[in-house]
């Protein structure tokens, strides 16, 4: 079986961008923000996409020769 | 607690005068350069996006809106993530063409003044009062912590501080090309000061406020209304209003663009601020939620938008509410100043210098300097007046959030700019002045009304009522619909013209032009002339230099398709000096285009490579693929151990790969371009000659190159292929191979030399052996004699001696016919072949008469030679001989001879066992012998080979596989 080829930068981007949108202008922003949650989740929630796009940030520099 | 006015006044002035210190220790290089250029710094940079609105109002924000606050990051945070599609292609152009505002990009992409003007009026218009609420907020932080009314005057004089550290930091140097190290290392100074005062602030709140973490768990279980008031409002409509409205201003608004593009100094720093900015805006905001409550469990009387101070006031110590008004100061002073930078840059480039154009015999650059700064005392100003005009009664967000609309008016735009090349300037300016109106007459006209600037009022309340929507949101919703469907209706009905097109391609990312058109102009020289008509002589003779110095050019240049980069060159220096309108004017009718010339093919591939190697890491898909191919195809032409040189069907050369470069000393980026007789000598002599000839192949051509010979062979070879650009033309090109001998030939040369001394070696070894023998039997035969009395035996010896020596004769006798062979050649006769051929039978037949070997000859009587008959019968003897000695008793030995064309053969066929492939050629060399010791000299081969040679003829041996050895010798039957 062959090995799934690397997704470019920008193909991670659009879906860490989408991640974002799903997490804080969706109706599951609606869902999470209706229950009884401890009053850092949505900062725990964006430090998740922060560390996210330091991941993708980091691999591109790991690609670059 | 309260704090004594004159006091806060002082502090605030020495903070600023502590900033004025970090960007003048900055720009004299004290600072050391690498902490400036650290992607951290340019991240904490960028973080003027927080300004006081963040600092001071989000709690504000909180206290109403609940998390709704948060949106105005994480907006800011998709436009960070999105870099890759949004903000690098924008960094790309900006740096690419010299572009410092968004009124610049607007410009350069819609080819329109009035774009760049339009977008700079409504920028002024949408970002005032966003200045006024930073001087607002320093001047009501005052009113907080000293409880007194603040005298305008001191919101006056911070305007008049802000306006110095503008104009001394960021109006330093006039071109985008050189950045302000100090502005940057200022404002990055500002972020970390807000940053760490609001954690200190968050982090009092918890501890001494609350008495820990398990204290505000305890309170917040005490009231739960007030984490239900911070959710909330997630669900309603303006959260992803808001969101979008921040999105855009994370990189539209004038300070955020100034900070992201115009002062990057790395590209690469981007990437690390993709992550790195939201991490700040997320530290930044997470001590709000636990200020605000502690504004509540204290039960402050005051806004809630200055609880950050309220909390310090109440329950601190004094240093604190000291620092936290510094914080502010911090996120305030920022703000005001780049933004007025920005848009000084915008309202010169777009409102200044179109209007009123200096005369070119002024001094140019220090028009623009004095210009650039009197607009940011004005912007400041007009902030000022409009802080001093408004009412205030609205909220801190309130003011920001109608700069935020404003912003977003430019989306469609800037999407249109980067993804649609189908947009046009006058669907760009329908949407914009459309998507302005309805905002000036949604949130404008009401915040007149109610400071009393505008006496009619707006029935938006009613509208907004019926709509169902949230004002934001109907506002935003309202204003970009008009927008974008005026910039997409009329982009769609109107067509734009070339210059747009152009400019659209090189906007889009995935696709490119390359540079047409030869420019007029023929020299450097001639460019100054054209440039100081409209730039004056000075400043056209500085472009044009720094232009030179850019590219790495030679300053008398000619070739066209590097003046043609040098024009291009300029034009993007002086964008980034007068913007792109004015330099493309100004570049278009100074320095003009030959209209008759056509684009050489040389100019458009190095355009093509130069944009591919820029944008690789944009390529997607197919295009990945085939610029992988071109790589493959270029490096096996730039790596082929043969020189190539490829020309178009003009004539200029095209290619001129890594072993032309190698085998004549000239770098390809000096030819390129050129035809081949401006090549150096002797180089352009060789190819031009060549490419005129009419043979495909020139071999052994003799060169001379740096006094000494070399030797070439040449191909060429006609080809006709795709074209690039504009270029149809179906003439072809001319392609031509070089490789070089001379280093093969010396090789062949030592190759021989060494043989020949090897040879040398074993005709030296050979000859001690023969003649060592003999010797060594003499010297024995000697040393008896001397205790031989008997006569007998002494005459034995004296016979063996005798014989001994006359072998040692024979011996040096056949090396001199075998190194003196030639000399004999002087003496030419003509004799009948087949009368030496019996004479040499003869004599081996005497001499063999014992071994009963059968001779059987065919000659025929009519072939006459020319040549030594004497040697030419040693040689038949020769080889009779050995071919006896091979035979087995009473075997036969053939001998015949006919002739062919012009030759004769004559073929000695032996019966013996014959010679293996390996040994044929070793036989011929002196001394070689498979016979017994004594019985043969191996030399007799060797001479006759040699005297064959001499004779203009060969000697060629062959062992069929049914056994035997046939010697053939073919000698030419004329003269040789």
């Amino acid at each position: 079986m062959s090995t799934p080829a690397r997704l470019p930068q920008r193909d991670l981007a659009i879906i860490l961008g989408l991640l974002t949108l799903l997490l804080f202008a969706s109706p599951l922003t609606a869902w999470w923000a209706g229950m009884t949650l401890p009053w850092y989740t949505p900062y725990a929630l964006w430090g998740l996409l922060v560390l996210l796009g330091a991941w993708v940030v980091r691999r591109k520099r790991r690609d670059e020769p | 607690m309260n704090h004594d006015l004159a006091s806060l006044f002082g502090i605030g002035l020495l903070y600023l005068g502590l900033l004025f210190l970090i960007a003048h220790f900055t720009d004299r290089g004290r600072i050391p350069a690498r902490w400036i250029s650290h992607p951290l710094t340019y991240t904490l940079s960028l973080g003027v996006y927080a300004t006081s609105w963040s600092y001071y109002g989000s709690v504000g924000f909180a206290h109403h809106n609940g998390l709704m606050y948060l949106t105005i990051y994480i907006g800011a945070t998709l436009a960070f993530v999105l870099s890759p599609l949004l903000l690098q292609p924008i960094l790309r152009l900006t740096r690419d063409y010299q572009l410092t505002s968004l009124a610049d990009l607007f410009a350069f992409r819609y080819r329109s003044q009035g774009a760049g003007a339009l977008v700079t009026l409504f920028m002024l218009l949408g970002t005032l009062p966003y200045i006024a609420l930073q001087i607002r907020a320093v001047a009501e932080s005052l009113h907080v912590l000293t409880q007194e009314a603040p005298p305008d005057i001191i919101a006056l004089v911070f305007c008049i501080g802000l306006i110095l550290f503008a104009v001394l930091f960021g109006a330093r140097h006039l071109s985008s090309r050189e950045k302000h190290r100090g502005l940057v290392a200022a404002i990055a100074f500002e972020s970390l000061i807000k940053l760490l005062v609001l954690l200190a602030v968050g982090l009092f709140a918890v501890f001494e406020v609350f008495d820990g973490f398990g204290g505000l768990d305890s309170w917040l279980q005490r009231n739960p209304a007030a984490l239900e008031a911070l959710y909330r409002p997630v669900s309603e409509s303006p959260w992803q209003a808001l969101i979008f409205l921040s999105f855009g201003a994370a990189f539209l608004l004038p300070r955020q663009f100034h900070m992201l593009f115009a002062e990057n100094l790395d590209p690469k720093a981007l990437h690390t601020a993709s992550w790195a900015l939201p991490a700040f805006l997320l530290l930044l905001n997470l001590p709000i939620p636990v200020i605000l409550w502690a504004g509540q469990y204290l039960q402050l009387d005051m806004s809630a938008d200055y609880f950050v101070l309220g909390v310090t006031l109440v329950h601190g110590p004094s240093w604190l509410s000291v620092l936290a008004f510094i914080g502010g100061l911090s996120a305030a002073s920022a703000m005001v100043i780049v933004t007025s930078l920005a848009l000084a840059s915008m309202s010169l480039n777009h409102l200044l210098l179109p209007a009123s154009y200096p005369d070119p015999e002024m001094n140019l650059y220090k028009w623009i300097l004095w210009g650039r700064r009197l607009l940011i005392a004005l912007i400041i100003m007009a902030g000022y007046a409009v802080y001093a005009g408004l009412q205030h009664q609205q909220g801190l967000v309130q003011l920001g959030l109608i700069s935020f609309v404003a912003v977003a008016q430019f989306l469609p735009g800037i999407v249109g700019l980067l993804y649609w090349k189908r947009a046009s300037r006058t669907g760009f300016i329908m949407g914009l002045l459309g998507g302005a109106t309805v905002w000036a007459v949604l949130l404008l006209a009401p915040l007149m009304h109610s400071s009393g600037m505008l006496l009619v009022e707006v029935p938006v309340h009613s509208w907004v009522a019926q709509s169902g929507m949230h004002k934001w949101a109907f506002a935003t919703f309202a204003s970009l619909s008009v927008n974008g469907l005026l910039f997409v209706g009329f982009s769609l009905l109107s067509r734009p013209g070339a210059r747009e097109q152009q400019a659209a391609h090189a906007c889009c990312s995935d696709t490119f032009v390359p540079l047409e058109g030869v420019v007029a102009a023929t020299s450097p020289q001639e460019f100054r002339s054209g440039l100081a008509e409209t730039l004056g002589q000075a400043m056209a003779e500085r472009e044009v230099d720094q232009a030179l110095r850019d590219l790495h050019m030679h300053p008398q240049e000619r070739r066209a398709s590097e003046l043609r980069r040098l024009r291009e060159r300029i034009e993007r220096n002086l964008s980034g000096l007068l913007g792109p309108q004015l330099a493309h004017m100004i570049v278009s009718r100074r320095l003009l285009m030959d209209p008759q010339a056509q684009t050489a093919l040389a100019d458009s591939l190095q355009y093509v490579e130069e944009r591919l190697e820029a944008s690789r890491s944009e390529l997607r898909g197919l295009n990945v693929e085939l610029d992988r191919l071109r790589r493959l195809h270029r490096q096996i032409l730039q790596e082929l151990p043969l020189g190539v040189c490829a020309l178009d069907h003009n004539g200029k050369i095209v290619l001129w790969n890594l072993a032309l470069e190698v085998m004549t000393g000239i770098a390809a980026r000096e030819v390129i371009g050129s035809p081949l007789h401006a090549l150096p000598a002797p180089w352009n002599g060789l190819f031009g000659g060549f490419a005129r000839a009419a043979d495909q192949h020139v071999h052994r051509m003799q060169l001379a190159v740096a006094g000494r010979p070399r030797w070439y062979n040449l191909h060429k070879s006609s080809y006709a292929g795709p074209t690039l650009g504009e270029d149809h033309t179906s003439e072809p090109g001319l392609v031509m191979i070089i490789e070089d001998l001379t280093d093969l030939g010396q090789l062949e040369a030592e190759l021989t030399h060494s043989d020949r001394l090897a040879s040398v070696g074993r005709l030296a070894a050979g000859v001690a052996h023969e003649i060592g023998n003999p010797v060594t039997g003499i010297a024995s035969l000697a040393q008896n004699l001397r205790e031989e009395d008997d006569p007998q035996e002494i005459r034995r010896s004296i016979e063996d001696i005798i014989a001994q020596t006359r072998r040692i004769a024979n011996i040096l006798k056949t090396l001199q016919s075998f190194s003196r062979g030639g000399l004999h050649l002087a003496q030419y006769e003509t004799y009948a072949l087949c009368e030496v051929v019996q004479e040499a039978r003869h004599l081996v037949e005497l001499t063999h008469k014992h071994r009963n070997v059968r001779f059987d000859t065919e000659c025929p009587g009519n072939i006459s030679l020319s040549g030594s008959r004497q040697q030419i019968s040693q040689v038949l003897v020769n080889l009779l001989n050995n071919a006896v000695d091979a035979s087995p008793e009473g075997a036969g030995v053939s001998l015949s001879a006919h002739t062919e064309d012009d030759t004769v053969r004559i073929s000695i066929e032996d019966r013996g066992s014959g010679i293996p492939e390996d040994m044929r050629q070793t036989v011929l060399e002196p001394f070689y012998t498979t016979k017994p010791t004594g019985q043969g000299t191996g030399l007799g081969l060797s001479l006759a080979h040699r005297i064959i040679e001499d004779h203009g003829g060969r000697l060629l041996i062959e062992s069929p596989p049914q056994g035997g050895t046939r010697m053939s010798i073919v000698l030419p039957l004329r003269k040789p």
